[in-house]
């Protein structure tokens, strides 16, 4: 059995960005990490190859050079193989793009089950996942918080979605993207960053798996507006307080 | 002339610096209030098996280079200096002399248990009377058929009340000074080996130090570490450049980690309607203690390298955890500036810090003995 | 842009969920601009009777009723939206990045092999084009993006983005029949439907967090009672929800839901980024925190340094108050 993990490596939360005078572009620091839903997602996979005999793991990322570190990170975890499909530079790529390019990975590499992350914390879509479905021609099951294997063909899953809890059954090949509360994600132990620590990492081409030219474009860069200061109320006692906040909200915040 | 870690260096310490960041950091507060060993902690991380760094893999180790292990402390010092102590003791100082001398049984009582964290290992060279002045050891090791006695109390002991086993330095005949000095190893359950008085520490809080006694405790000849009677002290100088070096890499981990607070604090603290960052004498605090962290990094990072390439690192290694060492201290006094009152309160961390900080005055030797001799290294003999 | 505008709508439980409201005033805006045709789209079992509501709201009211629509496949969805698309032939595809929206939109553009944008919160309609408002990075940069094409695209935006336009169309409405392919491969077992009483966080107007400064799960019953009184919803924070004092579903911050409520009130909330990502767009936010350096005060509008246990009753009493005056 074959699972494919596309795992991507996102700016940092904690790293500064500022938008360029110009606003074409912006800078940032370089600080990057493992997308937090990803994570859940080599976990989910880890866990089902170690119930299942014969099973490979493959974590593959689109991205710059520095992509190999979420890769080192796939390996310390515990998955058998990693790919990099190297781009020049990290960017916010349009979706579509994206969603081609893996599935012309996925394709030539053949799989059994693909799992993504619900969502990249960079540019909050969460739609890569169904777009690879779509591509390959395969079934697709978004927000799982349960799998359960069955056999090698078919497995149950449990998806969590805004109306309630849904339990599907699905035949593989298909796609999933996991949400948190799945899984807990292992820590990488000492073998696995061994491992990790010396492992060569292929690099493919993105253009070998086809030309796609993406249907959007980022035209401008904004930073958001600053908020005011707080304005902390001072009173002598906690009714007079709430009173004076009650009373700002209504009369000058104009929310009440 | 490359000033950039390797790949896998930069790897591996972001995979630490993370480990660090989920299951460490987060801890540090209460296993400073709580002052008690942290047991569940140690169990989930020496799981991990990174108490191993620095003995070969074929052993379960990670075989790390220098530069790996000062990451490592590194770090992990940034987590909780208390549980960093208890970590370190076992990846270095507790283990390295029964990995150089004892035989495969030792090894596999003592070495691989404390490599995975079922044992707490530890050694033991303060008395009360002696601390940088080693020729004044008391404790006493005679020769009693074939194994040896011990009598003495050694003071100071990191996790001595609570260690599997120890590396104990003893004199074989006080008359010889520095050249009667000795390692023996000394294990739990052994009559006569208790352990004493605990002390209530300043910082460092979630080790348990404190006196270790030997009452006339026999042990047999196969725990003398050691190839011949006699050379303790140059025992010692094999990994006394490291234990130096390590002391630097602590002092940079919590410096960082009080760095860091204080850079956060700074850019979101408002006093006279704006950020404190914004204030001159504040930005001062910063450019000082950037360049004096980045000096100190150096340093002791290229102390790291000399060590690793097989080159005379002995100043250096000195220089290192001295500097390295003041600079954590005024990084820490600079911080607790900065959050003002606040750092007077046990809430906030610039007072864990702060108190943390001092340990580091002792361990690797005193910056007064350090200093003269460096001083003598560099004039050479009058 | 050019062509005709398809507003998906989506559900809760049988009525029209708020955030459609938005999509179709997102859509009025479209087809005022660009004299198009604006459609409200509703695929469900039992959603006839929406069709009164929403033609208030469109030039016209596309309703597909069938029970094969009663439990939620996203192939059956999909392909009924996709037939509905062939034959109408809309150039742009509007909804919410909400429930089942979020997957069925982006389905259908990969089968149309479309322009696809998602979560977005405005756009700015210039001379030559449109841009689309798409906040990145938590919100820390704000994307403008074109569809290279002008048309055929599909457009999810995120809850609480518009304001809902005055109703003040006469739609026409059609009942129309589709070519509905279900997936052999994908087989509905079962579904537990939550409660559905309560609008969604990412809808509410009103929300008021709980931190880890609540100190125990029992003392969130008075934020529910706030919220209740308010009309709006309970948030928690990564903290609290990983003490498992909370839902996931409530979580606020990078690794929960972003949320744009007109008042955000966080109690014991200490405001770390990873939860402040997810609040700044809020229109006022109010924190109560015994803690003056908490960093959240670094972004509230109004701040109370006290015990919110001795506020919290008070808060509520007046708040109570406020509502019966309106």
């Amino acid at each position: 059995m074959r699972i494919i993990v596309f795992v991507k490596q996102i700016l940092d939360s904690e790293a500064m960005i500022s938008v360029k005078e110009d606003k074409k572009s912006f800078q940032f620091e370089e600080r990057f990490s493992l997308n937090f839903f990803d994570e859940f997602a080599v976990e989910e996979a880890l866990r089902i190859k170690e119930k299942v005999k014969d099973c490979e793991v493959l974590a593959v990322s689109l991205g710059p050079k520095k992509a190999q570190d979420v890769l080192r990170t796939s390996i310390a975890m515990g998955v058998d193989r990693v790919a990099l499909i190297e781009s020049e530079r990290y960017s916010i790529l349009d979706p579509t793009y994206t969603a081609k390019v893996l599935s012309g990975f996925a394709k030539k590499e053949g799989f059994d089950m693909i799992l993504c992350g619900e969502r990249a914390m960079d540019d909050e879509n969460g739609i890569v996942g169904v777009l690879l479905a779509e591509y390959l021609k395969v079934p697709y099951v978004g927000s799982v918080i349960k799998m359960e294997l069955k056999d090698s063909r078919g497995i149950t899953v449990n998806s969590e979605m805004d109306g309630g809890l849904f339990v599907y059954d699905v035949d593989l090949p298909a796609v999933f993207s996991v949400r948190k509360g799945i899984n807990e994600p292992r820590v990488p132990n000492v073998t696995g960053v061994m491992k990790a620590m010396r492992a060569q990492i292929p690099s493919y081409e993105p253009s070998s798996f086809g030309v796609f030219s993406p249907k959007t474009e980022i035209v401008e860069y904004h930073s958001p507006g600053k908020r005011p200061p707080v304005k902390i109320i001072e009173g002598k006692t906690p009714e007079e307080k709430v009173k004076k906040l009650i009373s700002l909200l209504k009369e000058e915040a104009k929310v009440l | 002339m490359d000033f950039s870690l390797k790949e896998e260096h930069e790897f591996f310490k972001k995979t630490i610096a993370d480990i660090v960041d989920r299951m460490i950091k987060p801890k540090a507060k209460e296993i400073d209030e709580k002052d008690e060993f942290p047991w569940e902690l140690w169990r989930e991380f020496s799981k991990l098996g990174y108490l191993g760094l620095r003995y070969p893999e074929e052993i379960g180790g990670m075989n790390a280079d220098k530069i790996m292990c000062m990451i490592f402390y590194e770090e992990i010092t940034r987590g909780s200096v208390g549980f960093a102590q208890s970590v370190i003791m076992n990846i270095l100082m507790g283990t390295y002399f029964i990995y150089r001398f004892g035989n495969d049984s030792i090894k596999e009582r003592c070495l691989y248990p404390a490599m995975r964290g079922e044992k707490i290992a530890t050694i033991c060279f303060t008395e009360d009377q002696s601390g940088s002045d080693l020729g004044a050891t008391r404790t006493r090791a005679v020769k009693d058929g074939n194994g040896w006695r011990i009598n003495g109390t050694k003071m100071w002991i990191t996790n001595g009340p609570i260690c599997d086993f120890c590396t104990v330095l003893a004199t074989v005949d006080p008359s010889l000074g520095l050249k009667g000095l000795n390692f023996f190893l000394v294990e739990k359950g052994t009559p006569g080996f208790s352990s004493g008085q605990v002390l209530n520490k300043l910082g460092c809080r979630g080790t348990v130090t404190g006196e270790l006694i030997f009452d006339n405790v026999w042990v047999p000849d196969e725990n003398f570490l050691g190839d011949e009677l006699g050379k303790g002290v140059q025992y010692v100088g094999e990994i006394l450049d490291e234990v130096r070096l390590m002391t630097g890499a602590m002092a940079l981990g919590l410096a960082r980690a009080a760095y860091e607070e204080g850079l956060e604090f700074a850019r979101k603290r408002v006093a006279f309607g704006q950020p404190i960052g914004k204030f001159q004498l504040i930005r001062e605090k910063f450019a000082e203690m950037d360049t004096l962290m980045n000096a100190a990094r150096l340093l002791v990072y290229y102390g790291a390298w000399l060590l690793e390439n097989g080159m005379d690192a002995r100043i250096v290694a000195a220089e290192a955890k001295m500097f390295a060492t003041e600079v954590c201290l005024k990084v820490v006094d600079e911080v607790t500036r900065i959050y003002g009152a606040n750092a007077f309160a046990y809430e906030y961390n610039p007072q864990r810090y702060f108190r943390d900080a001092r340990f580091l005055l002792y361990g690797g030797g005193t910056h007064e003995v350090l200093k003269d001799f460096i001083g003598r290294s560099i004039i050479g003999k009058l | 842009m050019e062509g005709d505008i398809f507003a998906y709508i989506e559900l809760k439980d049988t009525s029209v969920r708020k955030v459609s409201y938005e999509v179709l005033s997102a859509g009025r805006k479209l087809r005022d601009t660009f004299s198009s045709k604006l459609f409200a789209v509703v695929i469900g079992f039992g959603v006839d009777p929406l069709k009164d509501e929403l033609k208030k709201y469109a030039d016209s009211v596309i309703v597909v009723d069938d029970e094969v629509f009663k439990e939620f496949t996203l192939d059956t969805y999909s392909s009924a939206l996709y037939d509905l698309v062939q034959k109408f032939e809309p150039s742009v595809i509007l909804g919410s990045h909400t429930g089942y929206s979020k997957f069925i939109l982006p389905k259908v553009s990969g089968i149309l092999d479309w322009a696809i944008l998602a979560d977005l919160t405005g756009f700015e309609i210039e001379k030559e084009r449109i841009l689309f408002r798409k906040p990145l990075f938590g919100g820390r940069v704000i994307s403008f993006v074109e569809v290279k094409d002008g048309k055929n695209m599909v457009l999810t935006f995120r809850p609480n983005s518009f304001s809902v336009s005055e109703p003040g169309l006469a739609g026409e409405v059609r009942a129309e029949r589709v070519e509905v392919k279900k997936n052999e491969r994908v087989r509905f077992l079962s579904s537990q439907k939550k409660e559905g009483k309560k609008a969604d966080l990412q809808e509410a107007d009103f929300i008021i967090c709980g931190g880890r400064g609540m100190k125990s799960p029992e003392n969130f019953k008075i934020l529910e009672e706030i919220a209740e009184i308010m009309g709006g919803r309970v948030g928690a924070s990564r903290s609290v929800v990983d003490a498992k004092w909370r839902d996931y579903e409530e979580q606020i911050g990078k690794s929960g839901k972003t949320v744009s409520p007109v008042l955000y009130i966080g109690c014991g909330v200490s405001g770390a980024i990873h939860h402040t990502m997810g609040i700044d767009t809020s229109k006022t936010i109010v924190a109560i925190n015994s803690d003056p350096n908490a960093p959240i005060f670094s972004i509230a509008d109004y701040g109370i340094v006290d015990d919110l246990f001795v506020i919290l009753p008070i808060l509520k009493e007046e708040l109570k108050k406020a509502k019966e005056e309106v």
